[in-house]
């Protein structure tokens, strides 16, 4: 399995801490988008359900790869633990989803304060803390 | 009268106490005694004295063998007198039983004590003193005096008229501020408009409309400034107590405290308590300043930053405010709809001057980033 390179329609996901999303709040404080390396999730590789299940009391921020190039960020791919670790895999990536193993970690450079605010404005909301849906009953 | 101080100080020889603490220990009794005094009387904080009433006065007549006891009595037997050392005591039982302060005390008060125990115990965790009044003993542990020096949270606000004599102007960067006096009281008001506006006022009898915190001798002006030749005086105007949603970003930014080092990933750090308390300094500010300008449903949300910082986000209408404090300043960040107007270091001064342009839509300050 190789990490394919990131295209500009695709999908991003900003797991927000719960104490960065005032109660009540309708998006999350600019905070939770400001970063030098701010981490995402390319949604193509991993789903909002394997989001909720690592991290079920975060909320979760969607944003397009160009909502962030738009704005004159780039955006890399950075598979954890690293890319080397994917290549070559004749297979579907066997090994659990967690924060540790994520072929679908991102990072957006250089997020500065008015920048992080024109995401957050851009972005839109798929799960504010604590409305992650409980996960499937197992078979 | 008599009060005992019965003081269990670990490592620290009975029978005895150095002159550094019972120096700092004077000094802050007679401090408190005097604030105790005040809010039996109702007078508020600001003035200088209690009117026609003397001040209690106190004695120290022994210092006990076997523990180290300060015994004091009353120089007089006037239930003010016992009243300005017994309120606090009352009030720490409450507090013990409920969980919260009588109504009867007000922040500045408990402050005070909390201070008188401070110069005693200094912080050892396994201190306390035990302190009787006639007859009657009250235990004071770390915690008390912990929550004795923590304010409460719903500040209480005067509107005020004072006509004083503007007597003190310091503008030193980390400390500026102008003081108004009258025959009796003295209040201090934070320097946050241009000295230009204030320094013309300097050593002239003033007109100042303004909030005055009780329990304090804090105030913040609600209006500019004029000259008058009326005779000194303070008018109350009208009272009023920080609505529900002050309270309520007081009480988040404590719950600050909580997080521990990691609490957002690898290398988050733990906010630190004189942040806590400059994020809710700052929030009180903002809402003595703007106590009828704040929009409903438009309040500004602080939250911790990963670098162990706070900051806050504001918008209202198209206009976005991003303030954090950091060491010595703030740093801002300001957007009107799509347009970035500025982002880069700001003194307060300058933070109060985009929080006037986030309100009223005015022009914003000229700053370059």
């Amino acid at each position: 399995m190789n990490i394919p390179p990131i295209a500009v329609a695709e999908t991003l996901i900003r797991h927000v801490h719960p104490k960065l999303w005032p109660d009540g709040q309708a998006k999350p404080n600019s905070g939770a988008f400001r970063d030098r390396e701010l981490s995402v999730d390319r949604e193509v590789l991993r789903s909002i359900e394997i989001c909720c299940r690592l991290r079920p009391t975060h909320g979760f921020m969607r944003l397009t790869v160009s909502d962030a190039t738009d704005s004159g960020l780039t955006v890399v791919a950075d598979p954890l633990p690293s890319a080397e670790a994917f290549e070559g895999l004749l297979f579907d990536d066997l090994t659990p989803p967690s924060l540790e193993h994520n072929p679908a970690h991102a990072i957006i450079r250089s997020v500065s304060r008015a920048v992080a605010i024109a995401l957050i404005k851009k972005a839109d909301v798929v799960f504010r803390p604590g409305e992650c849906p409980p996960p499937p009953p197992q078979p | 009268m008599e009060i005992r101080f019965r003081l269990v100080l670990p490592g620290e020889p009975t029978g005895t106490i150095d002159l550094s603490r019972l120096e700092a220990f004077a000094k802050t009794f007679r401090a408190a005694t005097l604030r105790s005094a005040q809010a039996a009387l109702s007078i508020p904080t600001y003035r200088h004295s209690l009117g026609e009433e003397a001040r209690p006065e106190y004695r120290l007549v022994d210092l006990t063998d076997g523990s180290t006891t300060l015994v004091l009595s009353g120089t007089d037997d006037r239930p003010l007198t016992r009243e300005a050392v017994v309120r606090h005591l009352n009030a720490v039982d409450h507090h013990n039983r409920t969980g919260v302060w009588p109504p009867y005390v007000y922040p500045g008060e408990l402050q005070a004590w909390g201070s008188v125990y401070t110069s005693l115990m200094r912080r050892v965790a396994t201190a306390e003193a035990e302190v009787t009044v006639d007859g009657v003993t009250n235990r004071i542990t770390q915690h008390a005096v912990e929550a004795l020096s923590k304010e409460p949270l719903r500040p209480m606000y005067r509107e005020v008229i004072l006509i004083g004599q503007l007597h003190l102007i310091d503008s030193a960067e980390d400390h500026r501020r102008f003081q108004i006096a009258t025959t009796d009281a003295d209040l201090t008001f934070d320097l946050v408009e241009p000295i230009e506006t204030i320094d013309p006022f300097r050593w002239k009898r003033v007109r100042a409309h303004a909030l005055w915190e009780v329990g304090t001798r804090r105030g913040r002006l609600l209006e500019g400034l004029q000259v008058s030749e009326k005779p000194m005086s303070i008018q109350v105007i009208r009272e009023l107590e920080a609505p529900d949603w002050v309270v309520a970003m007081l009480q988040r930014i404590d719950a600050f405290t909580q997080l521990e080092s990691g609490w957002n990933g690898p290398g988050s750090r733990r906010v630190t308590a004189s942040r806590i308390e400059a994020a809710q300094e700052l929030m009180r500010r903002l809402y003595e300043r703007y106590p009828d300008a704040i929009p409903e449903g438009a309040i500004p949300s602080f939250v911790p930053t990963s670098a162990g910082g706070i900051e806050f986000d504001w918008e209202v209408g198209d206009r976005f405010l991003n303030v954090e404090l950091v060491e010595g300043g703030y740093e801002l960040a300001a957007v009107d709809g799509e347009n970035p107007l500025y982002e880069g270091r700001a003194t307060q001064q300058q933070v109060f001057a985009w929080i006037e342009w986030l309100l009223t839509g005015e022009a914003p300050p000229s700053m370059a980033a």
